[in-house]
């Protein structure tokens, strides 16, 4: 089967996904172009994990459509997972199989697997083919499935919170793995995390999931170089009026004002300093963890 | 589809040794103890009855039921309750391939219990010099009990299937498949007794067999091929059913 051209390794239109009275994915239009690392965080229960599954086929979307490579996730997902390479949450690789059985019963069903490329990861992730899965620890199974999601060199990489659980040791060999395995080669790469430093580390853009709804999609630089927390001290203390434009999220106690500005420039300091009588205001730079710890504040506290 | 083959048969080779197990089981102990009745009593020896091959056979093939049974709530179950389908089903096989390869791996075995337990009483059997010939009315009841263990092979593994394919549990299968087979017998008995339908039960009981576990066996393909399995967990569970 021929890839459909396309420009865009995943796009989804309209995508929704109904379980019972609640909407997990609501009306959800994100494009991924090829070769680009996307971050998909939000929240537990925001629908990060339900879209991931729709995206692999393993969940029929209630509306919209998943097309992964041109592919369509529902009726092509046999095509889709042949190029794609998943790695989930939780590993429910065979525990009764060795290492060595797992990857011999896996070779066979992939089109493009690479032996020499597979040989290079078990010497990299230091796996004993011989072992059990059920003998591994949680960092040891982990890189199994890293090393089964990029063995037959899939053209697109989805990491569905693959570091959660893990130790920090195990974490960071896990992406240094992530790393060499896929920088080495042009993919496009999708990476669920609560992780945020990890996501920082790997992700060009990022991707907000709220409620099931995508509320901000924008590059990693953009969205940090843009967003600053203000840290305003109020002269005579009285509860401020309307904060500037762009404010996400905003604090006020005592006679200090705390407030995270999305599209932060010079003038928003300029527009403060003239409006409000302020002793002191101090701009701070944020980490993506801040930017989406206050993102969804503002976003609770509106709701 | 070789690699799905060799990981169904790993999955079910305790299964298929307890088959292995409960078909020559049967055949070892009645040669055992017919030789030690023939040695130590000074009777007859007893393979020159037909009898002796025909209730071992029967013997054999009725306790096969259960292997057949737990073959088929066995078969989408097992790998649904260690979560190893989650796995499965992000490796690029078609949902089709996996219902095969189970398929053959239980429709083999099956085929192997009957195909040693009839080529024994068909082929080797007839090689001992019999000491009477069995007759007409005495062989027209064992062909029945042929068709009885036949049709409750195949209505306990087609329904162990079905169960197999909406449940997470293989145990839970297993057992319902007997409940399928109890219930046949009751709502058979039951129109004998309330509607006077007289010797309904042993006129119906080999066909309803055979076509409630045929139909079993492919409504639960149709079931794994659909992914209907969570719509039934939350008709069962009383959730609203995934829209």
């Amino acid at each position: 089967m021929t890839t459909p051209s396309t420009t865009y390794a995943i796009e989804t239109v309209g995508l929704s996904k109904r379980y019972g009275p609640k909407d997990a994915v609501s009306d959800l239009t994100l494009r991924i172009p090829r070769g680009g690392a996307f971050g998909f965080i939000g929240p537990n229960g925001a629908g990060k994990s339900t879209t991931i599954k729709m995206l692999m086929g393993l969940a029929r979307p209630t509306a919209g459509e998943a097309r992964v490579l041109g592919f369509d996730s529902v009726r092509d997902c046999v095509a889709v997972k042949q190029r794609v390479g998943y790695v989930p949450e939780l590993h429910f690789i065979y525990r009764w199989m060795r290492v060595s059985e797992v990857i011999a019963f896996c070779r066979p069903l992939y089109e493009n697997w690479n032996d020499r490329f597979c040989a290079d990861l078990l010497q990299l992730f230091e796996l004993n083919l011989q072992q059990k899965v059920k003998q591994l620890s949680k960092g040891m199974v982990a890189k199994l499935a890293l090393l089964l999601a990029v063995a037959h060199e899939p053209e697109v990489l989805i990491l569905d919170e693959p570091t959660s659980g893990l130790d920090p040791v195990g974490r960071e060999e896990f992406l240094d793995g992530v790393m060499r395995t896929v920088c080495e080669r042009e993919r496009t790469i999708l990476f669920s995390s609560h992780a945020l430093s990890d996501v920082q580390r790997i992700a060009d853009t990022i991707g907000l999931i709220f409620e099931g709804r995508l509320i901000d999609h924008c590059r990693t630089e953009d969205l940090l170089s843009a967003t600053k927390r203000i840290r305003a001290v109020l002269s005579d203390g009285c509860v401020p009026g309307p904060p500037p434009v762009g404010t996400i999220w905003q604090r006020v106690q005592n006679r200090e004002w705390l407030m995270t500005v999305r599209g932060f420039s010079p003038s928003t300091v300029e527009y403060l300093r003239t409006k409000y009588s302020l002793d002191n205001v101090e701009v701070i730079d944020l980490g993506l963890e801040d930017v989406f710890k206050d993102l969804i504040k503002g976003r609770k506290a509106t709701a | 589809m070789r690699s799905l083959l060799w990981k169904d048969y790993r999955i079910n080779r305790l299964l298929l040794i307890f088959g292995l197990v409960v078909c020559f089981g049967p055949w070892i102990l009645a040669s055992v103890w017919g030789d030690f009745l023939s040695v130590r009593m000074n009777d007859e020896a007893p393979w020159r009855a037909p009898g002796f091959w025909i209730s071992t056979c029967i013997f054999s093939l009725g306790l096969s039921v259960f292997t057949l049974a737990m073959l088929g709530g066995n078969a989408i179950a097992a790998e649904r309750a260690d979560r190893s389908a989650e796995f499965l089903a992000y490796l690029p096989v078609a949902r089709w391939s996996v219902i095969v390869s189970k398929s053959l791996i239980a429709i083999a075995a099956g085929a192997a219990i009957w195909g040693v337990n009839l080529f024994i009483l068909f082929f080797v059997a007839p090689r001992f010099e019999f000491s009477y010939i069995p007759d007409e009315d005495t062989i027209a009841r064992v062909r029945m009990m042929f068709a009885v263990c036949a049709a409750v092979s195949v209505l306990v593994f087609g329904s162990g299937w079905f169960w197999s394919s909406v449940l997470a549990s293989h145990g839970l299968a297993t057992g319902m498949s007997f409940v399928v087979l109890a219930a046949v017998i009751g709502v058979l008995l039951a129109l004998e007794f309330v509607c006077g339908w007289e010797r309904f039960l042993e006129t119906w009981f080999v066909s309803v067999c055979a076509v409630t576990g045929i139909g079993g066996y492919f409504a639960g393909c149709a079931c794994y091929l659909h992914g209907l399995e969570d719509a039934f967990k939350d008709l069962l569970y009383g959730r609203k059913a995934t829209a």
